[in-house]
């Protein structure tokens, strides 16, 4: 049954994806002949000191590009069936409304880490040419943030669209607006170290909301 | 899922409240509070302070007597000699020893540690700066250093080990008896310094070394085998969470030891003399030290949130005097008495004494429990008027009891399962 919706959400997004996957890897490819070119340009102390002792990991620019990628991916997933009132028919399929929304939002979900995956191999790759062992742990620390801000975004955007009242909707933008900026305080390289586990326990607890909304939707409150 | 959901909003709504709502108050209500920027008088023999009061800066001594600009830099002829000189008033000896200039320069140091630098992420690699090329300037070298089971160079441009120099390096360790893994690092990799001490490094033994580039040869020393033998003891019973590293014209203090236990001491001269400084308030983890020096004194001052405290050496370091002073914190003040009340707990994600991300959580007053008490009391109230279960609504019961203003602000908004 999953294989279904997925395959119904692919027919429904590829497009948007492609456009999606094709932007996020352009800027990822872009940054990284920019790390090439600046190697080219300065030499190769000036680089790693500006990496040990300032923090300056060249892959700065794509922070929020994760999270913009979420929320596009929410919205372009579940605006077209809240629009045309679609959502309706998916919540009186016979497999119970949890399911269809969870399978939904698994598919969602999927699609955004086949973005967000070969981005990120391509940073541990460019970066593996012209840095030590070192340097890997300093970037997927903090690459973790972003990534995690795309899910949580995704998932948020999801609630958000599935909730019914306007009342509600704006307490999902506060929430999430407030909770969002927390993954964006600071680009140092390790500063999430202590509270990585936290934001990701977090993200993955998100996944009831979404539920939780097309509950109230399918209850009318 | 219906009871995970709720429990996600009312877990989220009361971490984010506990961080936004205390937040936003304190831009409201937070007064600026400078602690004082202390001094001490080689002329009058008593520490002078600078002090923000009311947002005017005013020079004042420890009995509170206001002194004029001018008159203020008189008695601080060795912090402000630039302009003494410019006035010509500055004096052409002061206690008995003639005042150059140059030596007035060549005499002054001043370090700085701030608690930020003790808990702050950092790459364990080290550039191994060459401290006798015979350049006038100190260059970057080419290769970082990184300690595992022995030592290994890394060569910036290939981005490879270099085996040749690594070797040498472990060998030189062995030969020292370095007892691998390093546990401490300290050092000060710029090349802004007028020289380079290299890095002190503490072995698993508690053993301090000295390493330097010498020529392109390593120079590890044990500093044990270097002190007096009546010394060795101090030396060995030092417990170090923090060496400071920061070069000065005079080569006076070659570094500094933060023991775990707060106690610091500055390591002195060419016979790495040990001197423990006699501060009585230093907690490295939440107030700054400054160590200021000229040509008579050393003054040693640490700056913490409720606590300014200074203490005046001679060159020999021996104590002349000391000052402390202790600051309204601002959870003493009304505003913080207030906040203490209104908000049941605070929590922080960002900190000034660490460079972390991390949950600062600060409790409030033991008052806040009654307003969340009367909350919940008035939450049930409600429920009952209205007829609907409590049972039910235990989240939310809970919410408000360990939550208070936050748990209750949620309730009124979240959206509901019935």
């Amino acid at each position: 049954m999953f294989q279904a919706t997925l395959y119904k959400e692919w027919i429904k997004l590829r497009l948007y994806w492609a456009l999606l996957f094709a932007a996020n890897l352009g800027f990822a490819a872009y940054l990284s002949l920019r790390l090439r070119a600046v190697h080219e340009f300065n030499t190769a102390v000036t680089i790693w000191g500006a990496w040990i002792f300032k923090g300056y990991l060249f892959f700065n620019a794509y922070h929020y590009a994760p999270l913009v990628t979420g929320l596009l991916m929410g919205a372009l997933q579940f605006l077209p069936e809240i629009f045309s009132k679609r959502i309706r028919l998916v919540l009186h399929l016979p497999i119970g409304e949890e399911r269809v929304v969870a399978q939904h939002l698994l598919a969602g979900l999927l699609l955004l880490t086949l973005i967000l995956a070969p981005v990120a191999a391509l940073f541990a790759f460019t970066s593996g040419i012209y840095f030590p062992a070192e340097f890997q742990q300093n970037l997927w620390l903090t690459l973790s943030p972003w990534l995690l801000a795309g899910y949580a975004g995704y998932l948020l955007a999801a609630t958000l669209l599935l909730e019914t009242t306007w009342r509600y909707r704006i307490f999902y933008l506060l929430l999430g607006g407030a909770a969002l900026r927390l993954f964006f305080l600071g680009d140092f390289y390790d500063t999430y170290l202590r509270v990585l586990s936290g934001f990701a326990l977090w993200t993955v607890i998100l996944f009831s909301l979404p539920l939780f909304s097309s509950y109230r939707f399918r209850k009318g409150l | 899922m219906k009871l995970i959901a709720r429990l996600t909003l009312l877990i989220t709504g009361i971490v984010l409240l506990a961080h936004y709502l205390p937040a936003g108050y304190w831009l409201v209500a937070d007064k600026s509070q400078r602690a004082p920027f202390i001094f001490y008088s080689c002329v009058s023999n008593q520490f002078l302070f600078n002090r923000v009061i009311n947002g005017e800066l005013s020079h004042t001594d420890s009995h509170g007597k206001v002194y004029e600009r001018e008159e203020f830099e008189s008695l601080l002829p060795l912090d402000n000699y630039l302009q003494l000189y410019k006035d010509r008033r500055m004096p052409k000896e002061i206690n008995g020893v003639a005042v150059t200039p140059e030596k007035l320069r060549r005499d002054r140091i001043n370090l700085r540690i701030k608690p930020v630098v003790l808990d702050s992420p950092a790459v364990a690699l080290y550039p191994l700066i060459e401290s006798d090329s015979g350049r006038v300037r100190l260059e970057m070298p080419g290769d970082f250093m990184r300690f595992g089971r022995g030592v290994e160079f890394i060569d910036v441009k290939s981005n490879a080990v270099i085996a040749g120099k690594s070797a040498q390096f472990t060998a030189a360790f062995a030969t020292a008896k370095f007892v691998f893994p390093v546990k401490l690092v300290g050092g000060n990799p710029s090349t802004l310094k007028p020289y380079d001490e290299g890095y002190f490094l503490v072995d698993s033994q508690n053993s301090i070394f000295q390493l330097r580039l010498v020529r392109g040869e390593p120079e590890l020393k044990r500093l044990t085998d270097l002190v007096a033998p009546d010394k060795q003891p101090l030396w060995a019973g030092l417990k170090p969470l923090y060496l400071h590293v920061q070069e000065q014209d005079n080569h006076e203090v070659r570094f500094i030891i933060v023991e775990e236990s707060g106690r610091t001491h500055l390591v002195v001269g060419a016979d790495y003399q040990l001197v423990a400084l006699p501060l009585e308030h230093y907690n490295p983890t939440t107030t700054a030290l400054s160590v200021r020096g000229d040509m008579l004194n050393r003054l040693v001052a640490i700056n913490g949130e409720a606590q300014v405290e200074a203490v005046v050496l001679t060159r020999d370091y021996q104590l002349v005097d000391r000052y402390a002073e202790t600051l309204p914190a601002r959870k003493d003040r009304l505003a913080g008495k207030l906040a203490g009340i209104i908000f049941p707990f605070t929590l922080e994600f960002e900190s000034e004494t660490s460079g972390y991300v991390g949950f600062h959580l600060d409790f409030g007053r033991p008052a806040a429990l009654w307003l969340n008490g009367g909350l919940l009391a008035a939450l049930i109230g409600w429920l009952l008027v209205r007829k609907q279960s409590l049972v039910h609504r235990v989240p939310e019961l809970l919410a408000v009891a360990v939550g208070g203003v936050f748990g209750f602000l949620l309730v009124l908004l979240m959206p509901q399962a019935e």
